[in-house]
């Protein structure tokens, strides 16, 4: 059954991607919508297969690598929703599709059986700091994006019309409020680790790869959120320091996983 | 206020936030390369993996232990400097209530940072292990005045045998004779006034003995530890713990983790060759080469962390001051500043 809903939630994306690039293409009122209904679809077979697994598993799927997977890509799905209060951008849509459709296929090549927690893992602790990454990185990502379309708008794509690249104002300013909001939360993964850490290990702080790359995620955006306010680097610099600092996520998800070992490598 | 323009230009850029940004990225790049660098490897170890000339120069700029290396830890100490002074250049000028929540929140960095030094500095920790039944003095380990007994020690399995909980249930004598007994597990320390044990380890004790040259030698050892016979001929009687062991397989493998069927693998090695073994069961005796061994019995040990950090209150009381000032900073209503939405530009 899970399986089925991640299968639905896939092939929705894919038509997602398809959709939106054609609505770029040749802007029409009918693609545009039909993509936001396919990731939507796709958002709620995400959630339902991901509720499944909680049933089926007995407990919150925050524990593997592939259930992590899971939860970035409906987080990056609920901020791209939230943000289209703000903005709505063609571009923007296919760039979320495409990056949802990278993570699952991803997600695709991990294993997906659900194993009962092991000893290190049964903390109230750990699930606060997954359900905070979830919201951390799900901002993050949203700002990626952004940062994305920033760089390609100020390369002179300028022509096409507002409802594919919105005012570089306006994309600079969602990418900062999508910063300033992940940020706490990541801070709040970094304290709710160090004390799952102590309660488990008797050590808060270890410079365990993992470790050190959510510490790094956190220095480059502090550094953003910084310059940003007492420099005024807004624009080109801010979105590639977004870009960067979503970099070092997807370093910190999968890099360190596959090439770095340590601790956290059941994770 | 009017003090700013005289101030010294040292103390100018040492609140600067130019500083300030680039010690952020500076520490972030710095702490990516220990990421990548094998950490804490004897010396030797580097100029065989990555050649001779660039090993010699990872040691000799300390990247083989990076993080506590003079020159990082200099660079987070400039940038607490910086943070302090970038905070009380602040503080003078009259914040308001999201300006406070900014300052606790830049401080609150400052109190782990002082929390960490402490708990580097004063922290004390060891690794022990104790077999069931069995006390230890913490005195030898730099505990004084604390006598552990671990009275149990028990695994609870799922169905599909994987573990789902080690706990040792043991009982901590302090020096003002006191008596605490508590189940300690994975994620479940016991906490006494700053002393805190851990769940760590656990592995098989077998006890018994051995008759070497006519001489009875007991023993009471791990699970893969053994008996120096004769260290010039580089003899050694090693034991083997398998607590369900495959009689019709005859490997020494165990067939699962529960002691359904135990067993003592006693292997002779000479110069790290096998040249004789024998499987014995419980009160047991065989030779091994013209060496009678017995094994009587066997027991868990629980392999436990004992430490004592004064750090670590510190540096959760900065984790909740630096809450209370992301709260202050952004969800405190301000009566000067004008709540800014994201689409107004
Ligand atoms: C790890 C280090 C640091 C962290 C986590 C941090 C965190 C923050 C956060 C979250 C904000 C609010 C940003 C916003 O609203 O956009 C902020 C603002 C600010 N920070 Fe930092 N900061 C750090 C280091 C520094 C340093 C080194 C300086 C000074 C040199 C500094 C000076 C400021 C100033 C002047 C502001 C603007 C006031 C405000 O908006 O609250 N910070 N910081």
């Amino acid at each position: 059954m899970e399986s089925s809903f991640n299968l639905v939630a896939y092939i929705l994306l894919l038509a997602a991607v398809t959709l939106s690039l054609i609505s770029l293409w040749r802007p029409n009122k009918y693609t545009g919508t039909l993509a936001l209904a396919a990731l939507v679809l796709s958002f709620t077979s995400l959630t339902l297969a991901l509720v499944l697994r909680s049933i089926t598993g007995g407990r919150l799927p925050l524990a593997t690598l592939y259930e992590f997977a899971l939860l970035f890509a409906w987080g990056i799905l609920l901020f791209y929703f939230i943000s289209r209060k703000m903005i709505k951008s063609d571009l923007l849509m296919v760039l979320v599709a495409l990056l949802e459709v990278i993570i699952l296929s991803y997600s695709n090549t991990l294993s997906s059986g659900t194993r009962p927690l092991m000893p290190a893992l049964q903390s109230i602790w750990l699930q606060f700091h997954v359900l905070t990454a979830i919201i951390a990185y799900g901002a993050f990502g949203l700002s990626f994006c952004l940062g994305l379309i920033y760089l390609l708008k100020e390369k002179g794509y300028d022509s096409i019309g507002e409802s594919i690249l919105p005012p570089l104002a306006k994309i600079d300013n969602l990418l900062h409020w999508s910063v300033a909001v992940g940020f706490p939360f990541m801070t709040l993964v970094l304290i709710t680790g160090a004390v799952w850490a102590e309660e488990v290990w008797g050590r808060w702080w270890g410079w365990d790869p993992k470790e050190t790359w959510a510490l790094i995620t956190w220095l480059i955006y502090a550094a953003y959120l910084h310059a940003r306010k007492t420099y005024g680097w807004r624009g080109k610099r801010a979105a590639i320091m977004a870009i960067v600092g979503f970099l070092a996520v997807l370093f910190t998800l999968f890099g360190v996983s596959l090439l770095l070992p340590g601790a956290h490598s059941y994770v | 206020m009017a003090g700013n323009n005289r101030e010294h230009p040292y103390f100018t850029f040492l609140s600067s936030m130019k500083l300030g940004l680039l010690l952020l990225l500076l520490l972030g790049v710095l702490a990516s390369l220990g990421s990548f660098l094998p950490q804490g490897q004897p010396a030797g170890f580097y100029r065989a993996y990555y050649g001779e000339l660039p090993g010699r120069l990872i040691v000799l700029l300390s990247l083989d232990h990076l993080y506590r290396s003079w020159w990082f830890i200099t660079l987070g100490a400039i940038l607490a400097v910086n943070i302090l002074t970038c905070s009380l250049r602040r503080v003078k000028k009259a914040p308001g209530r999201r300006g406070w929540g900014s300052i606790i929140l830049h401080l609150s960095i400052l109190v782990i940072l002082a929390g960490a030094v402490i708990s580097g500095v004063m922290g004390r920790h060891t690794y022990v292990e104790i077999g069931v039944g069995d006390s230890l003095d913490l005195a030898g380990r730099g505990f004084p005045g604390q006598v552990l007994t671990v009275k149990d020690f028990k695994i609870e399995y799922y169905e599909n045998l994987q573990p789902r909980q080690y706990i040792s249930s043991v009982s901590l004598k302090t020096a003002d004779g006191q008596e605490i007994e508590q189940d300690i597990w994975v994620n479940r320390p016991l906490k006494f006034k700053g002393l805190k044990i851990y769940q760590t380890s656990y592995g098989w004790l077998a006890r018994g003995q051995a008759v070497i040259d006519g001489k009875v030698v007991p023993f009471d050892l791990a699970s893969g530890r053994g008996l120096d016979i004769d260290p010039g001929k580089n003899l050694k009687l090693m034991f083997f713990f398998i607590p369900d062991f495959d009689e019709q397989g005859g490997s020494l493998h165990s067939r699962s983790p529960l002691p359904n069927n135990p067993r003592l693998a006693v292997v002779l090695f000479q110069d790290h060759q096998v040249t004789a073994r024998q499987v014995l069961a419980e009160k047991e005796t065989k030779t091994v080469d013209g060496y009678p061994v017995t094994f009587s019995g066997y027991r868990y040990y629980t392999g436990l962390e004992i430490k004592k950090d004064p750090g670590v209150g510190i540096i959760y009381t900065g984790f909740i001051l630096l809450l209370l000032g992301f709260a202050l900073r952004y969800l405190v209503p301000d009566k000067h500043v004008p709540e800014r939405a994201p689409h107004d530009s």
